[in-house]
């Protein structure tokens, strides 16, 4: 929001784009009723949140994806990615003075997809144990799991200075 | 007034500056991504004030505001934060200003007009408020009228006199005006005790002799200086140097 009411005076323009991004993440979180919706919906909602704190963080954050070989009409449950980015961003991108890249990877092995998300850690984050970062996690573990029953899971990561989140589920079509 | 503005996004410190131009008394006289970069900026531009943002990468604003303290005459410091979790009642009742971010022009013309300086004891309580910055990144020292920071994890030792302490590192030797025993408190997990006048960095540690006249001594990596161990502390040092090795 402070970045916000700051590009109101200096670029209106790119305000007024924040301000259709944050309208798109709220939109998801508030009307979350919907069991399912596509990745290729997931992967929009996360660009646009990325892309609000890009404007924040400037050139300290850097994000690659390489999502290509998940088939986009895959079905997951709404607002699984956003918070585990958030996640990534407050922990792992924002202790750092020079910033870092978030890698975003999509797979699909043995009829599952696997989603990574990789972020840099400082040595004094305790990353793993926070307790916001904890409950993103586990409440994301159980809608999952809600939604695909044993078949999905998450597991996290961590070592050689990098933090990794990884998400599996089975490769199911949008109806 | 001369205002330094000091935020580690760019967006933020932009708005403050477009704020604090509009009021006629006020120029920005400098800026700052983080605590380091603060302490410079006002040995270099000497502000009145400081709105510093509290949560910033590397040197936060709590650690920068304690240091800045140092100085013959300090700036005021009106602290801007996002987060509420910073416990705001604990900052009103020791009435160091704070701003809420988005910051309201009506706020900042507010705390601007009220600017004051803080106290130590304003600082301890603000300090005992957060609960990730309880030690220091760096140590700060007096040096000709300015600032120097010395990271403390390059430093070997500390070593008291009189009414000083010598902080030193392969490179620095300053004199700081705190006491062993707060250091201690303060870094109890990194320094171990080796005598009533020293302090030394465990992690540098790097063996134990005795000297022509039978007392014994350690040395540090990176420096040709060794300490007295007292008969007090030697059990321990040994110890802490077996584990080392082992």
């Amino acid at each position: 929001m402070n970045t916000i009411a700051a590009l109101t005076r200096s670029r209106p323009e790119v305000a007024e784009e924040a301000i259709q991004d944050l309208s798109d993440l709220f939109r998801a979180s508030l009307g979350q009723s919907h069991e399912f919706t596509s990745l290729d919906e997931e992967l929009k909602l996360a660009r646009r949140y990325l892309h609000i704190e890009a404007l924040r963080l400037g050139e300290r954050l850097e994000v690659e994806w390489q999502v290509d070989a998940v088939p986009p009409e895959v079905r997951v449950p709404p607002l699984i990615l956003q918070p585990l980015l958030e996640n990534a961003i407050y922990h792992g991108i924002e202790p750092l003075p020079e910033g870092g890249t978030i890698r975003v990877n999509g797979d699909v092995e043995d009829g599952q997809v696997v989603i990574e998300i990789i972020n840099p850690v400082t040595d004094g984050t305790t990353h793993r144990n926070h307790v916001g970062n904890r409950i993103a996690r586990e409440n994301i573990h159980q809608r999952l799991e809600l939604a695909f029953g044993r078949k999905a899971g998450l597991e996290t990561e961590e070592r050689d200075g990098y933090h990794r989140v990884t998400i599996r589920f089975p490769e199911e079509r949008v109806a | 007034m001369k205002v330094l503005v000091v935020d580690d996004e760019a967006p933020a410190r932009e708005r403050l500056r477009s704020l604090v131009d509009e009021f006629e008394d006020c120029s920005v006289c400098g800026e700052a991504a983080n605590g380091q970069q603060a302490l410079a900026a006002a040995g270099q531009h000497q502000p009145d004030v400081l709105l510093l943002d509290i949560r910033m990468p590397g040197m936060d604003g709590l650690e920068a505001a304690r240091h800045l303290q140092l100085l013959d005459n300090p700036p005021a410091v009106i602290f801007t934060t996002a987060y509420s979790d910073y416990a705001i009642a604990a900052f009103e009742t020791h009435a160091v200003d704070y701003l809420l971010k988005p910051v309201r022009r009506e706020r900042l013309a507010e705390a601007l007009k009220n600017a004051r300086r803080l106290t130590r004891a304003q600082i301890a309580s603000v300090q005992a408020t957060d609960n990730n910055g309880n030690e220091r990144s760096s140590i700060c020292a007096r040096v000709r009228g300015g600032l120097q920071l010395v990271p403390v994890a390059d430093i070997r030792y500390f070593h008291a006199d009189q009414k000083y302490v010598t902080v030193g590192t392969p490179g620095i030797r300053v004199l700081v005006e705190e006491t062993l025993k707060s250091l201690e408190d303060e870094f109890g997990d990194r320094f171990l005790r080796i005598h009533r006048n020293a302090l030394v960095a465990t992690a540098f540690l790097a063996g134990i002799d005795r000297d022509p006249g039978g007392h014994y001594r350690v040395s540090l990596q990176g420096i040709e200086e060794r300490f007295e161990v007292s008969r007090r502390h030697l059990a321990d040092v040994r110890r802490r140097i077996k584990s080392l090795q082992g």
